[in-house]
């Protein structure tokens, strides 16, 4: 199956899900990408594996697992949070989950358009490359746990806005 | 029940706080222990944790990993005065454009030739046997997708595109024709040809090559000598013309030669045979010699290459890499007099956009081109086909000056194929972006248009504006050393891997600003044919 459409098509398919699970597990959106950048290479060598009759996501999933968890045993991170047991717990229900991942992401884009100008100020700096609470506070000069703040207000906003929509949606 | 709920409710809240003082780098021991134990215990906690860091993904990955300019750590050495904070308009703009962007990926450009509704619309019925009606109303036959050189004879040329029933004579060149029922038919000049409908055409004296789907089942090429019925192949028929003696060469599946008066099958040819008939008599099969008839995908290599010869007296031109293959497979020969050609790194030649035409491979983290654009200009084109197998970093490069001083350029594509790049400048910029990614597999045009005057930069995919940079400060162009399908870093940069996986197949470089019809018109002639090459 390895350099056929299908499987060009199922990696770029879980591209999202994947970032968003080694995410959860190295926490660091640099680090985060690193580790799918691994991920993808070893889906790769591991093509020849895969069963085209089961499911992409969950198969897919286990290898980002074991290369998030390599990453921080060697850097010795996360320790207090994240073992394998945990990890394998959130790979596994976040495959349950696939379908109304996609939702969510679909929803974010009408839910960010919601957002004050603002707001949405607030977001764009605090998610642009390198850019930083600490930066944010240090710019507006008030405490990074004040910018931290009216983050996690709109975050709130948006998840809010996420659910609605898609539970909207699945009674549409 | 009551207190079951304030628990969740307290619960969530701190779980809350704890995840935000997590991603923003405020968290302490004590926060990640609790957050240990809570995922532990609560499959409510983890459901929380996981749509809080998708969150957090979707944020980074689709408004920032797709507009993101180059990061900042970039911002190293002369570019001091290009901090952080210079790129936070630009990327805003990008990020509220962005969210409209991601809803018009669907949006395909049309090839100009392509063949519209005709064949789609006209009743296919696969089953069908040799007399499949066209539809009385309609008189279009056929459409020409594609040529070259092609000049008609006077009262016997087609209706721009459209070739209805009549007589048409091709004195010059090679044209691709369309017919209705899905027929193509490449002819050869000098031809005569007689257009009956759809699925039947009497070739008078000349070359064909004649491709057909099972929807044309039953297309017939008539000659003095003889009938060609065809049953689903592809064949290359040749009609002297003083003789009208009729050779065929059957490349793929089966022909039947049948008598033009009465019709009888007189032989069946099946692949790898050939026949010729002389006035309805049979006489000794000529040798097969395939290359005697043009396919689809030869014609947009001949136009190319009569674009390729033009190229190399254009005295604006700074660079014109054809990507042929020499003698010593290491040098990207630079075909415009006194420019020095490319070193090529581990990219590997392989095929291009058509049969004939060779292209590089860049597929390593180590494959790349080393070039070198002398000068400081006030203005630059630089125009490339690509065809990209993946896309798998933050940004892959596809020419990008060595480092990132002033006045270097960049030409690279996101993770989801936007442009991205421009001049180095000091100070802001704003990018926009206006049009659809580049696609995955499939040959496409890019072109970025540079000026120091206007300050600004823009860049085509397939002809259309795609992405546009504006910036403040006066900064003339520099190029300088450059890398073609990979970036030679700068030292401490986070983001150093930019390898580009994929083909390339032609760079052009000038020393000037091309309008967009200039751009439209090097992506109708460079693009591959429909048949066969399209993908």
């Amino acid at each position: 199956m390895a350099g056929s459409a299908e499987f060009v098509a199922q990696v770029t398919r879980v591209q999202r899900p994947l970032h968003a699970f080694i995410l959860s597990l190295v926490w660091n959106p640099t680090d985060a990408e690193e580790v799918l950048q691994e991920t993808n290479l070893t889906l790769w060598e591991k093509a020849d594996e895969f069963d085209a009759s089961r499911p992409f996501l969950p198969w897919a999933m286990r290898f980002a697992q074991w290369q998030a968890m390599a990453w921080l045993k060697k850097r010795q991170r996360q320790r207090l949070v994240i073992d394998d047991d945990l990890a394998k717990l959130l790979a596994d229900e976040a495959t349950q989950e696939e379908a109304e991942s996609d939702a969510r992401r679909v929803a974010l884009a009408a839910c960010l358009q919601k957002l004050g100008t603002e707001q949405r100020k607030l977001i764009a700096k605090r998610y642009e490359p390198d850019g930083s609470v600490n930066a944010m506070a240090e710019e507006a000069g008030i405490t990074p746990k004040a910018v931290s703040d009216r983050l996690r207000r709109i975050r709130q906003a948006l998840l809010e806005c996420i659910r609605k929509t898609v539970a909207e949606e699945a009674l549409a | 029940m009551a207190s079951e709920e304030t628990g969740m409710v307290r619960e969530n809240t701190e779980l809350d706080a704890i995840l935000n003082r997590l991603v923003d780098g405020l968290a302490d021991e004590a926060d990640e222990r609790r957050l240990g134990e809570l995922l532990r215990t609560s499959v409510e906690s983890r459901q929380t944790y996981r749509e809080f860091m998708s969150l957090n993904s979707a944020l980074h990955w689709d408004y920032v990993a797709a507009v993101s300019p180059p990061s900042s750590s970039t911002a190293v050495a002369p570019a001091a005065s290009l901090p952080a904070k210079a790129s936070r308009v630009g990327w805003f703009v990008a990020f509220v454009a962005g969210v409209v962007v991601a809803s018009l990926v669907a949006l395909v450009s049309r090839p100009v030739l392509s063949v519209p509704s005709v064949v789609d619309d006209t009743a296919r019925k696969p089953g069908d046997r040799d007399e499949i009606p066209v539809p009385p109303t309609d008189a279009l036959a056929a459409l020409l997708v594609d040529e070259v050189g092609a000049k008609f004879a006077a009262g016997r040329g087609p209706d721009g595109v459209r070739f209805g029933p009549g007589e048409y004579e091709l004195l010059t060149g090679v044209v691709h024709l369309r017919f209705a029922q899905g027929a193509d038919v490449v002819l050869a000049s000098p031809a005569r040809l007689e257009v009956q409908d759809a699925q039947h055409t009497r070739l008078v004296h000349g070359k064909v090559r004649v491709t057909a789907p099972p929807t044309a089942r039953g297309f017939t090429i008539a000659t003095r000598a003889a009938d060609y019925v065809d049953l689903g192949t592809e064949f290359g028929l040749r009609v002297d013309p003083d003789s009208g003696a009729s050779d065929l060469y059957v490349f793929d599946g089966q022909v039947n030669v049948a008598d033009p008066r009465s019709g009888k099958v007189l032989s069946e040819v099946v692949e790898g045979n050939s026949s010729r008939h002389v006035e309805g008599a049979v006489g000794a099969a000529p040798e097969v010699d395939a290359d005697e008839f043009p396919t689809p995908g030869a014609i947009g290599f001949q136009r190319w290459q009569q674009h390729e010869r033009a190229m190399r007296t254009d005295d604006q031109l700074l660079a014109f890499y054809p990507f042929r293959r020499g003698a010593d497979e290491t040098v990207l020969l630079n075909a415009h007099d006194g420019m020095t050609s490319g070193r090529i790194e581990g990219a590997g030649w392989t095929t291009g956009r058509w049969p004939g035409k060779e292209a590089l491979l860049f597929d390593r983290d180590t494959d790349f081109v080393q070039l070198d654009i002398p000068g400081e200009h006030q203005e630059l084109t630089i125009a490339a086909w690509l065809k990209l197998d993946r896309l798998d970093f933050v940004f892959n490069a596809i020419l990008n000056s060595d480092g990132y001083d002033l006045g270097h350029v960049h030409l690279q594509l996101t993770r989801q194929g936007h442009p991205r790049g421009g001049v180095a400048v000091a100070g802001r910029y704003e990018d926009r972006i206006v049009g659809s990614p580049v696609p995955l597999g499939q040959w496409t045009h890019v072109a970025s248009v540079l000026s120091r005057e206007t300050r600004s930069h823009r860049v085509y995919v397939n002809g259309v504006l795609t992405l546009e940079r504006h910036w403040s400060t006066d900064q003339v162009l520099r190029p300088g050393s450059c890398r073609l399908g990979n970036w030679l870093a700068v030292e401490g940069d986070s983001v150093t891997n930019r390898a580009l996986r994929g083909r390339v197949d032609e760079l052009v470089i000038w020393s000037r600003v091309l309008s967009v019809d200039e751009i439209k018109n090097l992506v109708e002639v460079g693009r591959p044919g429909m048949l066969g090459s399209a993908k």
